[in-house]
Parts: structure tokens; sequence; C-alpha cells
């Protein structure tokens, strides 16, 4: 990794790490809902310079976000980092092994990953109540679908105008780093 | 094109077959939790996997539970239930308000607020 | 290039495609279980009868459910009023009052109730008494007060359930002898149960759970077909949920009587409320005695005597009607008919 390209993850896990922070301050229905904005930067990042990137800037994002607001090593900070390497494996994953979706679609999986991977863990880890974490289950996996597709859709917007200009290592939308095989 | 349009076209045939999918999946879900949750008259408050309290949903009162962090204090009234005191940077457990029926987690004090449930771990009645 | 990642054909081999096709397949399980789970449990609690009855049943609509429910609450509280001991308004009060004088008219329940007390007092040579009313009122259960030795001896007389006369072509009760008192209390609770159950079966309700206090009767199976699940109270528990056995119930009813339930102790000694009508003393020998049999009825008054014949009579007893039966000794052992062997879980190590 070149100085040029250290300086970019560190921008964008501070762009994630913002996002991040951002969004707690939105108020919600419900107290636990999270839009996940971070997943944008996440995916963006995946598509543009693969799995390694992303993956790195996800745990920044963790353990920074996790930092500032006082709950590293808590319970809310093991369910976001499982949540975040569930969702960027998945991801990557269905990425490289095939283009068949769109950011959107990959986003949808991200976030239906997170979820499965937060209730499990919080099953595994915390609760140990089935009944508990099924009766939430259908909410989460919805409320998932809306912010992963709008996470998704912002995903695909961004791309496109970061293809409309001139980025360095992106080319036509496939970075070397997206390419691996 | 209008925008729309344009973020339509930037998706994918796989794309939608999985959003409907996981729409379906997610709708159909409600329903069949609403189908395996019990309904019942019992609230459970358990510590740490282990159970404090089994409590009569129709009786109303006030139960203090210790946690590993301190001190969750829940209330009974009027066949509902809510937390009214806990522990924990966030107050999730506190702002969640009044619940008939369903769970009430206070994770940082390991406090978990079955409402509605069963009652008597599994069994049906007690005979004595 | 960007033409190439979008809208590809479908690839049946391909990974989105099997991720899709196994989402579908997860939404059909879903779906198709929702349908499997169309019965449900509902429950209701009320304050009858000087406790608490807990009816459940299953049913694939709230509205049946929530009215056969209602109708076996009904059928209960007109039980309550006419087997009620201490309502005066109460025909059981009336016989009290008035059949040692002349015999009293009785509605058809109170007869067939007081015909199958007498039948279990019969079977279990009195340990069973619906007239120990005489001596039981003499202990003071909330005061605390045991009666002098010589009060007990002159109202012993007074308790034998041969001197309550029943006419079944005249539906009369009369009582032989002058100051007896018939208290149904420990069979009335039984019976209660087993009328609610016949309401709620006529009302097309094919599986439910009656509990008047510790007086079960069940009857189906529950929605997952599993059948209903018993707890037996620990004698010396914690409290009225602390279970010391399960047992599976299926078309069966059971009870327990225990000298938990209403007692005190002087000079050491626990005085409780199951009063052997022989010697008009606590029976001793025995801590709970549990009974299975097809109706609470029988469950109901059979726990009592048991506890009152003892380990081994309590056993014979159950084994010539039988019926299955438990018996935790004052030493915590437990006794349990042959039958019942491998049928009760033990929930705090067996003997």
């Amino acid at each position: 990794m070149q100085s040029q390209d250290r300086l970019r993850v560190a921008l964008l896990a501070a762009y994630a790490i913002g996002l991040h922070g951002l969004e707690r301050l939105i108020p919600t229905p419900i107290p636990w809902l999270r839009f996940g904005f971070a997943n944008i930067i996440t995916l963006t990042v995946l598509v543009l310079y693969g799995f390694r990137v992303s993956m790195t800037i996800t745990l920044i994002r963790v353990l920074m976000g996790s930092l500032f607001s006082g709950t590293f090593l808590g319970p809310g900070f093991v369910l976001s980092l499982g949540g975040g390497i569930a969702s960027t494996s998945i991801m990557a994953a269905v990425h490289s092994a095939s283009r068949a979706f769109s950011p959107v679609g990959l986003s949808l999986l991200g976030a239906l990953f997170h979820n499965i991977a937060q209730l499990g863990l919080a099953y595994l880890l915390f609760v140990r109540r089935i009944e508990a974490i099924l009766l939430i289950t259908p909410l989460i996996l919805l409320i998932g679908i809306i912010t992963g597709g709008i996470n998704g859709t912002a995903c695909s917007l961004l791309l496109k105008r970061l293809r409309g200009s001139a980025v360095p290592g992106i080319d036509g939308g496939e970075a070397e780093g997206g390419r691996r095989r | 094109m209008s925008l729309p349009r344009e973020l339509f076209e930037e998706t994918t045939l796989y794309d939608r077959i999985l959003f409907v999918a996981l729409l379906l999946l997610s709708v159909s879900s409600f329903f069949l939790v609403g189908e395996i949750i019990p309904s019942g008259g019992t609230v459970t408050i358990e510590v740490d996997g282990r159970t404090a309290y089994r409590l009569s949903l129709h009786d109303d009162r006030v139960v203090e539970v210790r946690g590993p962090i301190g001190v969750t204090r829940v209330e009974i009234s009027n066949s509902r239930v809510r937390v009214t005191e806990s522990p924990g940077p966030r107050k999730l457990c506190i702002r969640q308000g009044w619940t008939e029926r369903g769970v009430i987690i206070c994770l940082p004090n390991r406090v978990v607020i079955r409402v509605g449930g069963e009652g008597w771990g599994g069994l049906d009645a007690i005979s004595g | 290039m960007q033409s190439r990642s979008r809208n590809p054909r479908p690839d049946p081999g391909s990974l989105p495609m099997r991720l899709t096709s196994a989402l579908l397949g997860l939404l059909v399980i879903l779906v198709s279980s929702c349908e499997l789970r169309k019965e449900r449990m509902f429950r209701r609690s009320e304050f009858l009868m000087d406790t608490i009855v807990t009816i459940t049943v299953v049913s694939g609509s709230k509205g049946k459910a929530d009215e056969a429910i209602g109708k076996a609450f009904g059928e209960l509280e007109r039980l309550e009023g006419l087997l009620d001991f201490f309502s005066p308004a109460s025909e059981i009060s009336e016989i009290n009052r008035e059949a040692s004088a002349a015999p009293v008219r009785v509605s058809q329940e109170t007869f067939d109730l007081l015909e199958r007390a007498l039948e279990v007092s019969e079977k279990t040579d009195g340990a069973f008494d619906i007239t120990v009313g005489a001596v039981v009122s003499l202990y003071d259960f909330q005061g605390k007060k045991s009666p002098p030795a010589g009060l007990i001896r002159e109202r012993l007389p007074l308790v034998d359930y041969r001197n309550v006369i029943l006419d079944r072509e005249t539906m009369t009760v009369k009582l032989a002898r002058e100051g007896m008192l018939i208290d149904p209390g420990g069979i009335t609770k039984g019976y209660a149960a087993d009328r609610a159950v016949e309401v709620l079966r006529s009302e097309g309700i094919r599986a439910a759970l009656v509990a008047v206090a510790g007086d079960i009767r069940g009857y189906g199976s529950k929605p997952d077909g599993s059948p209903w699940r018993i707890g037996i109270r620990d004698p010396r528990g914690k409290g009225r949920e602390d279970v010391i056995a399960t047992v599976e119930l299926k078309d069966m009813a059971i009870s327990t009587s225990g000298d938990y339930e209403r007692f005190f102790i002087q000079d050491g000694k626990r005085i409780h409320h199951l009063i052997d009508p022989r010697t008009g003393y606590p029976a001793r020998g025995v801590i709970s005695a549990t009974v299975l049999a097809p109706l609470a009825v029988y469950t109901d008054s059979l726990a009592t005597a048991l506890f009152i014949s003892g380990v081994e009579r309590g056993l014979e007893i159950a084994e010539t009607l039988g019926f299955d039966a438990l018996i935790i000794d004052d030493e915590g052992g437990y006794h349990m008919t042959e039958s019942l062997r491998g049928r009760v879980e033990f929930t705090k190590g067996a003997v």
C-alpha cells in the first residue's frame, strides 16, 4: 500500500466514523434503530479498492466509533464488530464471485447478514432466550431492507459520480483491488 | 431521465428478485413470530439467564432486580410492563416504554424481561 | 464494462440464483409452518371458589376460545353458589342448618357431588370424610390455635360419613345426628374442574387444561401435539412454583394434597389442615400425596385420603382403584404406584 493509499484509507475511515456518529444524532422512533450509513463507505470502498481495504475501514470504524461513544468492549461493541465483519465479508464474497448484484443488492445482503450476525451474537452471548430474539427479528429484517436499500442506492449514486470524475485508481468502475482474482 | 428511473436502472434483475424475496420474508416472519410467541399473563424477569421473578401481568407492582452493574426497576401496571430505572449508557430499555407483549432487554445490566409468556418454565400448571 | 455487469441473463447454477432460490425456499418453509401453527393456546385466570382458577384452551380462533372460556367460568360461578361452605345461601349451608331435622331437597349437582364423596369415603375406610367439618372447624389456623383434646373427643362422634343419608328418588339429604357439619371443600374443586371440562367439550374445544388451584384436569394435546406438562409442588420448597417433579397429562386429572397449604407450628409440631377424621388430629407420616385419575373429583378427594392413610395403605388404595399415586413421606422419601414409575420426572434428584 502506497502512502497515498494510506491517506485515502484514513480519509475514508474518517468518513465512515463521521457518518456512524452522525446517524446517532438522528432521533428514531425505535431506540436501537440504526441506519448503517457507514455501510455506504464500506460498500463504495469494497467496489473501488476491494475486500481488504473495506474490511480495514470497517474495523477502524467499529473500534474508533466505540472509543468515541465509550462502549468499547461492551455488548454494543461486540454486536457492532460481529455485524460489521459479517456484512463486509458477505458483500465481498458475493461481489468477487459474480457481478449479478449492483451495490443495491450487495447492500441488502450486507444489511441482512449484519442483522443475522447481531441477532445470533445477542442470542449466544447475552440473551439466551430464543423467543426474545425471534420477537424482534421481523422488525429488524424489515428495517434492514429499507436501510440496506437506501444505503445501496446512495452507494450507487456515489460510484456514478466518482466514475464521472477523475478519481485515482478508478478505471471504468473497477480498480485493481476490486479485480483481484 | 428522472432520478428515480435512473436509480431503478442502476439495479440488476437479481437486485430486484432479492429485494422482493427479502420483503416477503420479513413480512411473513411478522405473522410467524406472532404465532410462536405465546400470549399469556406472566412476566418473567431474568438476570444473567437466571429467573429472578415470575409475576402476573395483571397484578400491579414494582420490583427491583440487581444485575452486574446496578439495579433495574421494573413496573407492572394496567397489564403492561416498563423499566423505570436501569444503569447503562443509553437507557434503551427505559426508552422502550410500556410493553404489553414481548421482551424488554437491558443488555448492559443483563436483565431480560419477558412479557406475556407462559410462565413456570415450560409447565402448563402446578399441582399442590 | 458497465454493460457487462448490468442485467445478466439468469443462470440457474450461478451464485445469485442459488442465493435467491435459497431465500425463496426459506420463505416457503416460513409460510407453510404458519399454516401448521394456526392453533394457539388461550389462557385466562380468575379468582373463584376462594382460589385462582386458570383455564387454558387450544383453539384456532380467539373468539371461539374466549366464548368457551367465558362459559366455563360461568359454570364455575354457578357451582360456587351451590357448594360454598361459607355462604349462607348455598345448598351446603342449608343442609348443615336443616338436614338433621328433616331431609333437605338439593339440586342434581349437589346430590352427585355428595354421592361421589361418600363413594370415596367407603373406598378409603373413611380417610376422606366430608363430615370432618365438625372437628376441622375447631382448629383456628389464622389464630394458630389447636383445640383442647377434650373438645376434639366430644365432637369426634359427629364425624362419620355413614350418617349422611342420601335418597336418590327424592333427591334429598339427611344428617343422622344433630351438630354434624358437612364441608365438601375437599372435593368441590375437583368436581368443578370436571364440570368446566364438560362445558369446554360441549363448546367444541378439542383440548384444554382446567386448573382449580392444584386440582387439574386436562384433555387433548397442545397445539404442537405434546401433552400437558404438570409440575408437582415441592412440599418443602420455596413457594407454589417450586416444583419437585413433572408429569405429563393426557385425558387425565391430577391433584396434590400437602401439609403446607394451611398450617401452623405448635410445640415444634406442624398442625396442618389434613385432619384424620378417625382421630381428629392432623395425619402424620406423609407430607405430600399426588393422585392421577380420569376424573378430578376423584383425584381431589383421594389426594386427601391417601395423605391421611399413610404411605403403605395409601398406595394400596390407589392400586386397588387402578389409579396412580406419588406419596412423599416425612423423611422426604418418594413412594409411587408401579405404573407411575418412569412417567414422573424428578427435578431434584429421585430416590
